[in-house]
């Protein structure tokens, strides 16, 4: 099952940003494209609190974010403190990768380089359906 | 190859993405790389972030940003007319826990050099001031040719 959430509305002044949520495996996976700042933040906030609804981890895969600043990075540790620490962030780009590194997020939220080793690692086929981990 | 722009606006986040990609272009014109002008956009997105957050409380108010290049670097001020409450914010040189200072601390590893002015006008508020060298070995050359004495 996948949703769509899209920040530009009925105005086309505003920078467009998508959020595509998915369930794979045992993960709600969201796809965030476009950029996120405070005009479209609160596609972001409303996907990330779709997502903490359901007891699976949260994946949030960046491959397709071309910008975002701090006001994404707290809405990811906001949701993440929320959810039992169960979230994660895949597929930075370089950019993205030097702001994490910069604030040290990484200690925080857990980086996977691909979205395919984040899978793996976060939720793994076999893993019973609904647990969290510690 | 030299240049300057004012803009004028009222605080809207809309209109921030039209700055910082104005800015991003500006360091690209100035012969910066995309990196440089991916960080300046950045730095540029969080000062106008904390403006709208914190000089207005999220609300409209003015702002003003002066943009100025050469071909080694460039240099941009932001201005608005809020309230500063104490001492005002400063550009924190560690990372703090908790989310209030992360903007400002990455404004200060994204620039060369940044620094925050209060009172920013003679009429109040706060401007912050950043500036990134585009070209460093022509700066670097500029500066040793300058400490030297040679014309």
């Amino acid at each position: 099952m996948t949703s769509d959430a899209r920040g530009n509305g009925h105005d086309p002044r505003r920078a467009v940003l998508e959020c595509r949520t998915e369930v794979v495996s045992n993960c709600t996976v969201i796809h965030v494209s476009g950029e996120v700042d405070l005009a479209t933040i609160h596609v972001l906030i409303g996907a990330l609190d779709s997502a903490r609804a359901a007891p699976h981890p949260i994946l949030v895969d960046l491959a397709e974010t071309k910008y975002i600043d701090t006001t994404g990075i707290h809405a990811l540790l906001h949701a993440r403190e929320r959810h039992d620490n169960t979230l994660a962030v895949a597929a930075l780009a370089p950019t993205l990768k030097r702001i994490f590194d910069v604030l040290e997020i990484g200690r925080i939220i857990p980086v996977y380089d691909t979205l395919k080793a984040a899978l793996s690692t976060v939720c793994p086929p076999s893993a019973a359906s609904g647990a969290r981990r510690p | 190859m030299r240049g300057n722009t004012t803009l004028r606006f009222r605080s809207d986040p809309v209109i921030f993405g039209a700055v910082r990609r104005l800015v991003s272009q500006t360091v690209i014109v100035a012969g910066g790389s995309r990196d440089d002008a991916w960080e300046l956009e950045l730095a540029t997105g969080e000062v106008l972030t904390n403006a709208y957050q914190h000089a207005y409380g999220k609300t409209p108010g003015p702002l003003q940003v002066d943009l100025r290049y050469d071909d080694q670097m460039v240099e941009i001020s932001i201005h608005d007319e809020g309230d500063v409450t104490g001492d005002g914010p400063s550009i924190p040189s560690t990372l703090a826990d908790g989310s209030n200072h992360r903007g400002l601390y990455l404004v200060g590893k994204l620039t060369d050099r940044a620094e925050i002015v209060h009172p920013g006008t003679p009429q109040g508020g706060t401007t912050v001031r950043m500036r990134k060298y585009v070209n460093k070995l022509r700066w670097l050359t500029s500066m040793l040719a300058s400490s030297q004495g040679v014309r």
